[in-house]
């Protein structure tokens, strides 16, 4: 399964190799152009019409990680993160380390160990350490700072419902080569640029060159993964999203206020083809779009994103339903997208 | 070495929840039970093995590892589907934010120990600990009555963990606490099986000792032994100040007012004539082991510890050097073989 593939890749900003790679394979023959850019952005190009116009499709590659910083005397290694994390999901987890996935953990000090004042105020990212299992800096061969830290947890379905890291933003990445590969045989109504960013979890890097040097873009179609705090109402103002609505819409973050002619042309769509959709409730967080809709001399740009609970830790879920209907909207848009007006 | 490991990558695959061991006992009898006269079990799931001595002033001796390890138990289900729970033992909350969890009902299931994301957290909930009775398990269910037909309250869960060889000989699992003192004694016992020991050797392997040492309090008015050896963990963190104790540095003696001074002396000066590595602890108050209880039962009992040196205790990703548990293992040998066990000087 395409989204199991994805989740399970190790890919953080700047490390996004293996998820080129592997959407490189999964629309090799559905493609007319493939480009990398500087920055690592894998661009797929499948041409539609003539004059029809063109959506640029986007999602990132990357996934939230960690970065080696330092080996210490006593073999424990320092790490900083490649993206945001809540600390205290940190200590305890497995990881893998470096090209050859040395394993090791994030440390966790003896529970009876702990001073009253650290059994209160969860730790620092700076506070941690990465164990190996080594006990001097001699026995750390096969690493050195700049390596890449990641979460191992691997794809799994239970109860109608995925498991696994990183759906933010495989889910999108699968969504993408989904679309694509609805043009194996024959072409789109309009031009596909299929825009794998590179960087997202940094700071929206990939995207700031995703969109340049396109001609006659009619949208950017953004697929991300979102928050979903439905489960977990105390400790939070909003959910956000709720699983099993289908996918959500943003109208607002951080970095993007959606056109409310594009806004209303998605819900038209999706009301058009009976997909249910709902609405992000809350306005925090920012996505590529923030990026591409300021590129140039501007692009309407619209988020859609997958409802997952538990995203930037160490275990996600996102329901099998919101994923198929995710897809389907994500679809619905390409084939409905010439009658779009700004 | 590679037969410690394998017996404790079998000991890993079965967790051990105090109260709830009996998968797990009966995985020891099936390990030891042909190296020893015969194995029993008492009123609380305490498993004893017993292999007779020959010695002319022979002993009761009595070497102890409990079985348990500290687990979740599910105390609610909530209407949408998720699931309350509480911790069996000492739980460190910081271990539970966002890990997964291996519910141990009659079928596989498992769970997410949920933890708001960064972009939503109230931000004065950023460095708090939030408590146990706070926290909830989502399994991936959207109704109470969904999740009514998989788990019962009561059921029992444990931290989901990797069982893994890491660098330097250290072993990485959940329960290690006390999973090494386990592997310690079958490990003893297995050498010993067709050797003629001096005294009469018991093998304790007790329930519940991480809610109170309670299956050691029973089986040591049972058995009554003149000597106990007991075979638990003890700190080793890299991090943190004045840790002394280091992981791979040999097991741990422990001193103090626990231990008895004649056997503690016994077991030095047998380390140092057969050329094995140990380290001290000093335990100023009586400690938090099933030495603790033994100690004091009926008339009283000459007691020792011997620790195998652990990381990050109470975590899933507890870690020991396989070395050390070796090097305890053949103390352990000398002990049962060993004439005078208590005629050191005082």
């Amino acid at each position: 399964m395409l989204l199991e593939d994805y989740c399970n890749i190790y890919a953080g900003a700047g490390d996004e190799h293996l998820m080129r790679d592997a959407v490189r394979r999964d629309v090799e023959h559905c493609a007319d152009e493939m480009s990398v850019n500087p920055l690592g952005n894998l661009t797929v190009t499948r041409k539609g019409k003539t004059g029809a116009g063109a959506v640029l499709l986007s999602a990132h590659m990357d996934e939230v990680a960690f970065i080696l910083r330092s080996i210490e005397k006593n073999g424990l290694l320092k790490f900083s993160t490649a993206g945001g994390f809540v600390p205290k999901v940190l200590p305890g987890n497995a990881v893998a380390i470096g090209k050859k996935r040395v394993p090791g953990v994030i440390a966790c000090k003896s529970y009876h160990l702990m001073t009253s004042e650290e059994k209160k105020k969860a730790p620092l990212v700076k506070e941690l350490f990465i164990d190996i299992g080594a006990s001097t800096k001699d026995e750390v061969k096969e690493l050195k700072p700049g390596d890449y830290v990641y979460f191992t947890s691997a794809f799994f379905i239970q109860n109608g419902k995925y498991f696994g890291k990183a759906f933010d933003d495989r889910a999108g990445c699968a969504a993408l080569t989904e679309t694509l590969n609805e043009y194996r045989s024959s072409p789109p109504a309009v031009t596909i640029h299929a825009v794998y960013t590179a960087q997202e979890e940094v700071g929206l890097r990939g995207a700031a060159t995703a969109a340049f040097g396109y001609r006659n873009v009619l949208f950017n179609l953004n697929l991300e993964g979102t928050t979903c705090a439905d489960r977990e109402l105390e400790q939070t103002y909003s959910p956000s999203t709720e699983m099993g609505r289908g996918p959500a819409v943003t109208f607002m973050d951080k970095t993007t206020i959606t056109q409310r002619a594009l806004l209303d042309f998605v819900i038209s769509v999706a009301e058009q083809y009976s997909i249910p959709f709902q609405l992000k409730q809350t306005v925090s967080g920012g996505t590529d779009a923030g990026m591409i809709h300021l590129t140039e001399g501007g692009i309407p740009s619209v988020t859609i994103s997958l409802p997952v609970r538990y995203i930037h830790g160490p275990w996600n879920i996102v329901s099998e339903d919101d994923f198929t209907h995710y897809c389907e909207l994500a679809k619905a848009m390409i084939r409905e997208a010439a009658r779009f007006r700004p | 070495m590679e037969l410690l490991r394998e017996c404790l990558e079998k000991l890993s695959a079965v967790p051990s929840v105090s109260g709830f061991e009996d998968r797990f006992s009966d995985l020891i009898r099936s390990l030891i039970s042909e190296n020893v006269d015969r194995v029993e079990g008492d009123a609380l799931g305490n498993v004893i093995a017993f292999k007779k001595g020959k010695g002319k002033n022979k002993l009761k001796l009595l070497f102890e590892a409990h079985l348990d390890q500290i687990g979740l138990m599910i105390t609610g289900i909530e209407k949408n589907g998720i699931l309350r729970f509480t911790g069996i033992g000492g739980v460190n909350p910081l271990t539970l934010y966002g890990k997964r969890v291996r519910i141990l009902s009659p079928e596989k299931l498992y769970g997410i120990i949920g933890m708001t994301p960064p972009h939503l957290l109230k931000a004065e909930d950023e460095e708090s600990i939030f408590p146990i009775e706070k926290l909830h398990i989502d399994a991936g269910f959207g109704s109470q009555q969904e999740a009514g037909n998989h788990v019962d309250i009561g059921d029992v869960a444990v931290v989901d963990y990797r069982s893994e060889m890491l660098t330097g000989g250290h072993f990485c699992t959940s329960g290690l606490d006390n999973k090494a003192g386990v592997l310690t004694l079958i490990s003893a016992i297995r050498a010993l099986g067709h050797v003629n020991l001096y005294h009469d050797a018991y093998f304790l392997f007790a329930v519940q000792e991480e809610v109170g040492l309670r299956g050691a309090k029973v089986a040591g008015f049972t058995l009554s032994p003149h000597a106990a050896v007991v075979c638990d963990v003890t700190f080793a963190d890299p991090i943190g100040d004045g840790m002394e104790v280091k992981t791979g540095k040999g097991p741990v003696v422990g001193k103090g007012p626990n231990y008895s001074p004649r056997l503690v002396r016994t077991i030095c000066e047998l380390a140092e004539r057969e050329d094995i590595p140990v380290q001290e602890d000093i335990e100023t108050r009586p400690g938090g082991t099933d030495a603790f209880v033994l100690q004091v039962t009926k008339r009283g009992v000459y007691s020792a510890g011997l620790f195998v040196p652990l990381r990050y205790m109470h975590s899933q990703v507890e870690m020991i050097n396989l070395k050390d548990a070796y090097r305890a293992s053949k103390l352990m040998i000398c002990l049962a073989l060993q004439e005078n066990l208590l005629s050191a000087g005082d």
